[in-house]
């Protein structure tokens, strides 16, 4: 059984590319908002499972979110930068690449 | 008293520290992926893309990792280079001179220290210039190695610039206004 929250994160997760696909800039800081609030129901210690079940591409989309989040100071940084190690180690070098290359932005 | 709270504070902040840079150094790796690059608009001309930002296709994402307000790092790539900029905590007055006049220092020697700019980019107290022939001639992990720990000790010496100001002034005030005591 998959949690309320990881549902709610894979459900945003597979409606970001429409939003990353246009240009829009209000529609990505809408979506981006609501990425954030379903982050923040995950506390620190449930990260490592909930990257564990994530694959490559969720991955990869979460990675472009979390590095948009760290733009701007909060105190949400401290778990964003949790979030960032583990998707790193899990995913590797490659999905900041891609984070650093993929025109289509979050 | 003030100074070793503000040593305490230091400390502690030091904890929260390590995520950061550690955040900086894989998004970093993962930038300096550079190669030979010729210039597309001038012939026979090879220049770092991201100071000339002439070609839109050669520049990847600039990526903004804040740690506070103050305390940021911009990270703007290019395909032959990439340009690090880092803003340095200044909590006071005092802080902010110390860091100016640190980093002019620094910068006035970036000859010296090859990968530095000479000038930082806007809104930033450092920046960092590395293209392809860096990496050529150096090892990349080691270039990180570097940039981590220089900014590191960016903010230890700037923290004991502070305080050993501190101590002076306070001990100078002391000496001087004993005179007007008893």
């Amino acid at each position: 059984a998959v949690s309320r929250r990881m549902a709610d994160l894979m459900r945003l997760l597979d409606e970001a590319p429409q939003v990353m696909n246009s240009k829009d800039a209000e529609a990505k800081a809408a979506h981006a908002q609501k990425v954030f609030a379903a982050l923040d129901r995950f506390s620190d210690k449930q990260i490592s499972d909930t990257v564990d079940s994530l694959d490559q591409d969720p991955g990869d989309i979460l990675l472009k979110y979390v590095y948009r989040g760290l733009e701007v100071a909060s105190e949400k940084n401290a778990s964003l930068f949790k979030w960032q190690a583990k998707l790193t180690e899990k995913f590797g070098v490659g999905s900041i690449i891609r984070v650093l290359t993929d025109r289509k932005t979050v | 008293c003030r100074s070793e709270a503000s040593v305490r504070l230091e400390r502690t902040m030091a904890q929260t520290y390590k995520p950061y840079l550690f955040c900086v150094r894989s998004t970093l790796n993962a930038a300096l992926c550079l190669r030979n690059f010729p210039s597309q608009i001038v012939e026979r001309h090879n220049k770092p893309e991201i100071e000339v930002r002439g070609s839109k296709e050669l520049l990847l994402n600039p990526i903004v990792i804040a740690r506070t307000e103050q305390e940021k790092c911009l990270i703007e790539g290019s395909v032959n280079s990439v340009r690090v900029s880092f803003a340095i905590k200044q909590a006071d007055e005092i802080e902010r001179i110390l860091c100016h006049k640190f980093t002019r220092f620094l910068m006035q020697r970036s000859e010296q220290f090859v990968i530095m700019r000479r000038k930082p980019v806007e809104g930033y107290s450092i920046s960092f210039l590395i293209t392809h022939t860096h990496l050529e001639k150096m090892i990349k992990a080691k270039l990180v190695d570097f940039i981590i720990a220089f900014m590191e000790d960016i903010n230890k010496e700037i923290s004991a610039m502070r305080i050993a100001l501190n101590s002076r002034a306070r001990i100078v005030a002391e000496e001087f206004l004993k005179d007007f005591a008893a």
